[in-house]
C-alpha cells in the first residue's frame, strides 16, 4: 500500500502533448478513476505510472521516493489491461504463477498464493484452464488475481471491463470495489464510463485533453462540476446561454436570480434534469413533447418558449403525459462566468 | 418429394455446384498429374526394382543407393548443410525480426528494404554475384587486403561454405517475412504484462514470445527446409564437386550419369526426409487457413 | 543534426543496416563494377580500366540472341495458362459454394510440400518415356508447376476480399451475372491479379532447376545459359553483363508491385 504524488507531470509524442502538468495525490488506499474521452491522456497517465511510458518531464513520487528511473519490471505496480490480457499459451494457473516464479519462491509457496488469489476473484477450481476456455469476465478476473498475487503497493486498470457487455461490467465492478476494499489496495483505474467512474470511485480525476479538469469525490464532481467540460461530460446536463444584467441572470425570456460571485455578462447556466420542478403557475411555461419511463422515474423532453428543449426528472407521482402543458422550475443550478461557477439555489 | 420438384434454389445451388468443379478442374488435374502422379509413381517404382528384366518388389534400389559411399556422404552432407543453413537463418532473421517488431526507429524501413530485397534477385544472378564477391580475387578478397594488408583469406568458393552463404542469402526474406508475421500478431499488452510482473527481456523472450510464435517458427523452419533440400543452381555454382548435395547430386545421376532410376530413387529418398516436414508445413498452413476463416 | 542524433541512439539498428549492407548488397555491387569495367586486375579494389566496350559483344552472341527471346515467349506463355486455367479456379473457391472446396484449395500446397528437384525428377522421368524432353511443352509443363500455388491463393484472397453486398446490390438491380463480374468484381481484385502475374512471370523468367533438367540440350533459356556461362568462365564481363540485363524484369516488378505487393499477399503465395 503507498500513495502516489504527481509533480508537474508532462508527456509528449512528438508535437502531440498527450499529458499537460498532471499535479495530483493520491491517498494509502484510496481508490481513484481517471475518466475521461478517448485520447484524454488518461491512459498515458496509467502507462507512466506502471513504467510503460517515460515521462516528459515532472515526477512520480511513491511514498515520497521518485520511481521514474525504475524500469516496469520492478516497481511494485500492478497492472490489468483491457483486452488480450491473458499469455494464451499459458493455463490459468502458470499466468497467475508466472510474476511469483519470476521472483523464485518457493513452490509451495506460490501454489498458496496463487489459489488463495484465484478463490479471492472467485475462480476456484479453473486453474488448469486454458484462457481459450474461459469466457470475457473470466480472462479478466484471472488478470486482477494474476496483478493481485504479487501484492503490489498500487494496482493499475486499464479499461478493465470495456469489452464485456453491460450487465458483467456491473457486476465485476461491484466485485472489484469489495476486493479493494477487503485489501485497502491503493488502486487507479482508467474508465471513459462515469457511471464506472461514479460507482468505484473515492475521487474522480476528470481528464481532457490531456489536463485534469476537475479533481474530487464523485458527489462533489456530480453537484458542482468545476468546468463546462465536466459539467457536459458527467451526467446529464441542461446548459442555456445567458445574460448577466441589473443583478438578474436572462435567458430566452425568463430571469434567474444571481449572487455577488458571478462575474461578466455573458455567463452560461446549467441545470440537472433532477433539479427541474413542477411549479406553480409563475414557473415557465412547458410543454411535454416526450415521457420516457426510466423505472423508477420518467425521464421527460419538454419545450419551453424561448429556450428550446429541456430535460427534466420527474417522480412517478407526477403522472405526466405527452401533450400536457404546466410551468417548470429549477430549484437549484450553476452559472458558468469568466472567473468561475457558482452553485445557486432557489 | 421428387427430384422434378427441386425448389428454385436448390436447383442453383446444383448448378453452381457443378460449374465450380469444372472451373477448378484444369489447375487440379494439372497438379495431380506434374506432382502427385509423378511422385506417387516415382516411389511405387523405386520400390519395384528391375531384376532379369522383370519388375517386381523389392528394396534393391534403396539398397543400392545406402550402399554406395558417395550417395551417403552426399545424404549425410545435404542433411549436415541443411541444419547448418537453418540454424544460421534464425541466428540472422529473429533479432531483425524482433527489431523490426519492437523498434520505432527510422532505420527500420532500410533494414525492412534490405532483408526483402533477395525476394527480388534471382538465384542464378545471386549465384554470379556471390563468385564474384567471395570467390577468389573477387571484390571481398581485394577489399579486405586492400583496407588491411591481410592476405590470408581462403575463398568459400565450391567449398560447402559457399553453398551455405548462398542458401542462407536467399532464405532471408522469406524467414524475416514469415516471422515478422508471426510476431505481430503478439499484442503488446501481453508483452508489458510480463515485464510488469517482473520478467526481463530474456524470460520476456523465452517464455512468453518464443511460445507465442511458434507456429511462424515451424512455417519458416519447414520451407527452408524443403527449400534447402530442393535447392539445385546455389549449390550447383557454389558448392563443392564432392561432397555434393542432393539437388547436383540428383541431375548429375539424371543427365551426365544417364541413370534414371538411380536419380528416381535418389529423390524419393529426398521426400522420405522432408514428408514429416512436408506434412507439418501443410498442417499448419491448414490451421491457419481454419482460423482465418 | 537531428536525424544523426536519432540514428545515434539506436546502435542495435545501425549495425543490422550495415552488417546486412555488405552481406546483401556487397555481392550486387562487385557484379555492377565487373558489367562497366573493361579491365579489372587484381589486386585493385575497382576496376582497372572502365568502359562498356563488352557490352556490344555481350549481345552479339548467337546463343543470347536466340535465348532471350525464347525466355520471354515461355514466360509469357507460361504466365498466360497459368492465368486461364488458375484465375477461373480462384473465382470458384472464392465465391462458389461446394463440397470439398476447402480440401481442393489447400490440395494446392501439395506443390510447396515436395522438395522442389526431387519433384522435378520424377517428372523428368516420366517426360523421358513421352519424349517430351528437351520440348518446348515439356519446359511449360514443368514451369507450370511452380505458378499453381501463387495464381490460386492470391486471387482466390482477393477475391474473397471483395465485398459480396456490393455484388448482391448489382444483382439486384438486375445486373447479369456476367456484368456484375466485368463490373464490380473484377475492377476491384485487378491489382492483385496483377501482382500474381507479375510474379508468375518473373518468377518463370528465373526459372532455372526445371528448365535445365528438361529443357536441355534443345531448349536452353537465358537462366540456363547464364549457368553455362558462369562454369565456362569465359569473359568475366559477359556474365555481369547478362546478370544486370536479367535483372531488369525483376527490378521492374520491385518497382510496379511496391503498391500491389503488400507483404500480406506475398505470404499467401507461401500459404503463410
Amino acid at each position: 500500500m503507498a500513495s502516489l504524488q504527481f509533480n508537474k507531470l508532462d508527456k509528449h509524442f512528438g508535437a502531440v502533448k498527450a499529458v499537460k502538468d498532471l499535479n495530483f495525490k493520491v491517498n494509502d488506499g484510496e481508490f481513484i478513476c481517471l475518466l475521461g474521452p478517448s485520447g484524454c491522456g488518461k491512459s498515458t497517465a496509467l502507462r507512466m505510472i506502471a513504467g510503460f511510458e517515460e515521462p516528459t518531464s515532472g515526477d512520480i513520487l511513491m511514498d515520497g521516493q521518485s520511481i521514474i528511473s525504475m524500469p516496469p519490471n520492478k516497481r511494485p505496480t500492478a497492472m490489468v489491461f483491457q483486452k488480450y490480457t491473458l499469455w494464451p499459451h499459458m493455463t490459468v494457473f502458470k499466468n497467475v504463477a508466472f510474476g511469483l516464479q519470476l521472483r523464485k519462491l518457493e513452490r509451495k509457496l506460490v501454489e498458496t498464493k496463487v489459489m488463495t488469489a484465484l478463490e479471492l476473484v472467485g475462480l476456484k477450481g479453473y486453474d488448469k484452464r486454458l484462457p481459450a476456455q474461459l469466457s470475457g469476465g473470466q480472462q479478466q478476473r484471472v488478470a486482477i488475481a494474476r496483478a493481485l498475487v504479487l501484492e503490489p503497493k498500487i494496482m493499475l486498470l486499464d479499461e478493465p471491463f470495456s469489452s464485456l457487455d453491460a450487465h458483467l461490467r456491473v457486476r465485476l465492478r461491484e466485485e472489484l470495489k469489495s476486493i479493494q476494499r477487503q485489501l485497502g489496495i491503493t488502486t487507479i483505474f482508467v474508465t471513459h464510463d462515469q457511471e464506472e467512474a461514479l460507482s468505484l470511485a473515492d475521487r474522480i480525476a476528470v481528464m481532457n485533453s490531456g489536463w485534469v479538469e476537475q479533481y474530487d469525490s464523485p458527489d462533489v464532481i456530480y453537484a458542482r462540476p468545476s468546468s463546462q467540460f465536466v459539467a457536459g461530460f458527467i451526467g446529464s446536463m441542461n446548459l442555456f446561454e445567458a445574460h448577466n444584467e441589473k443583478g438578474m441572470l436572462k435567458l430566452g425570456h425568463f430571469f434567474l436570480k444571481t449572487n455577488d460571485g458571478v462575474n461578466g455578462s455573458e455567463v452560461k447556466i446549467a441545470i440537472r434534469p433532477e433539479d427541474m420542478e413542477i411549479a406553480e403557475s409563475s414557473g415557465w411555461p412547458a410543454k411535454v413533447k416526450q415521457v420516457m419511463n426510466l423505472g423508477p422515474f420518467y425521464s421527460v423532453l419538454l419545450e419551453i418558449e424561448s429556450l428550446g428543449n429541456l430535460k427534466a426528472m420527474f417522480p412517478k407521482t407526477s403522472q405526466v403525459k405527452e401533450g400536457d402543458v404546466f410551468s417548470v422550475l429549477p430549484n437549484r443550478y450553476l452559472v458558468y462566468h469568466d472567473a468561475g461557477v457558482e452553485e445557486i439555489r432557489l | 418429394m421428387s427430384t422434378s420438384t427441386l425448389t428454385k434454389k436448390e436447383q442453383s445451388r446444383t448448378k453452381s455446384n457443378w460449374i465450380a468443379y469444372l472451373l477448378i478442374s484444369a489447375p487440379f488435374f494439372l497438379m495431380v498429374l506434374l506432382i502427385v502422379y509423378p511422385a506417387s509413381l516415382s516411389i511405387i517404382r523405386t520400390l519395384r526394382p528391375e531384376v532379369n528384366g522383370t519388375r517386381r518388389f523389392g528394396l534393391e534400389n534403396y539398397l543400392a543407393f545406402f550402399s554406395d559411399h558417395t550417395s551417403v556422404t552426399n545424404l549425410v552432407f545435404t542433411l549436415w548443410s541443411t541444419g547448418a543453413i537453418i540454424a544460421l537463418l534464425f541466428i540472422i532473421c529473429l533479432p531483425i525480426a524482433l527489431y523490426l517488431r519492437f523498434t520505432e526507429s527510422r532505420i527500420a524501413h532500410f533494414v525492412q528494404g534490405l532483408a526483402l530485397f533477395p525476394l527480388f534477385v534471382p538465384g542464378i544472378i545471386l549465384a554470379y554475384a556471390l563468385i564474384r564477391f567471395i570467390g577468389p580475387n573477387g571484390l571481398l578478397e581485394t577489399f579486405i587486403e586492400v583496407t588491411t594488408g591481410w592476405q590470408g583469406y581462403h575463398t568459400p568458393y565450391l567449398k560447402p561454405s559457399g553453398s551455405i552463404i548462398g542458401l542462407v542469402w536467399e532464405g532471408i526474406p522469406i524467414t524475416v517475412l514469415v516471422l515478422t508475421a508471426g510476431l505481430a500478431q503478439v499484442p503488446d499488452n501481453l508483452i508489458e504484462a510480463a515485464r510488469d510482473v517482473g520478467a526481463g527481456r530474456l524470460q520476456i523472450f523465452f517464455q512468453i514470445i518464443l511460445p507465442l510464435i511458434g507456429r511462424s517458427m515451424l512455417i519458416a523452419f519447414a520451407l527452408n527446409f524443403l527449400g534447402v533440400i530442393g535447392a539445385f543452381t546455389l549449390p550447383y555454382l557454389l558448392g563443392p564437386a564432392a561432397p555434393q548435395m542432393m539437388g547436383p547430386f540428383m541431375q548429375r545421376t539424371f543427365y551426365n550419369v544417364l541413370n534414371p532410376d538411380a536419380a528416381e530413387t535418389q529423390a524419393v529418398i529426398t521426400f522420405l526426409l522432408s514428408s514429416f516436414v512436408g506434412f507439418l508445413y501443410v498442417r499448419s498452413a491448414v490451421r491457419q487457413q481454419k482460423e482465418e476463416a | 543534426m537531428s536525424f544523426l542524433r536519432k540514428l545515434g541512439k539506436d546502435p542495435f539498428g545501425i549495425f543490422i543496416f550495415i552488417a546486412l549492407f555488405l552481406f546483401i548488397i556487397g555481392p550486387m555491387i562487385s557484379v555492377i563494377l565487373w558489367a562497366f569495367s573493361v579491365q579489372w586486375r587484381y589486386p585493385s579494389l575497382l576496376p582497372t580500366q572502365w568502359g562498356l566496350k563488352f557490352w556490344s559483344q555481350t549481345f552479339k552472341r548467337a546463343d543470347i540472341l536466340q535465348a532471350l527471346p525464347l525466355s520471354l515467349f515461355l514466360s509469357l506463355i507460361v504466365t498466360l495458362i497459368s492465368a486461364v486455367i488458375c484465375l477461373p479456379a480462384a473465382y470458384a473457391f472464392a465465391r462458389l459454394k461446394f463440397r470439398g472446396s476447402q480440401f481442393f484449395l489447400l490440395s494446392f500446397l501439395a506443390t510447396n510440400a515436395f522438395p522442389r528437384f526431387g519433384l522435378y525428377i520424377t517428372i523428368a522421368v516420366i517426360f523421358l518415356k513421352l519424349n517430351l524432353v528437351s520440348t518446348v511443352l515439356g519446359v511449360v509443363l514443368i514451369q507450370l508447376v511452380n505458378t499453381l500455388l501463387f495464381m490460386i491463393w492470391i486471387p482466390t484472397a482477393a477475391f474473397k476480399g471483395v465485398d459480396k453486398s456490393l455484388e448482391e446490390a448489382a444483382l439486384d438491380v438486375g445486373a447479369s451475372r456476367f456484368r456484375v463480374f466485368w463490373q464490380i468484381t473484377l475492377p476491384q481484385v485487378i491489382p492483385a491479379i496483377s501482382a500474381a502475374l507479375m510474379l508468375t512471370f518473373v518468377g518463370t523468367f528465373y526459372e532455372t532447376q526445371g528448365a535445365i533438367l528438361i529443357g536441355l540440350p534443345g531448349v536452353r533459356t537465358m537462366p540456363v545459359l547464364m549457368l553455362s556461362l558462369i562454369n565456362n568462365q569465359l569473359v568475366v564481363q559477359y556474365g555481369a553483363i547478362l546478370s544486370l540485363t536479367l535483372w531488369i524484369p525483376s527490378l521492374l516488378m520491385l518497382f510496379f508491385a511496391r503498391r500491389a505487393l503488400s507483404g500480406k499477399s506475398l505470404a499467401a503465395g507461401f500459404g503463410v
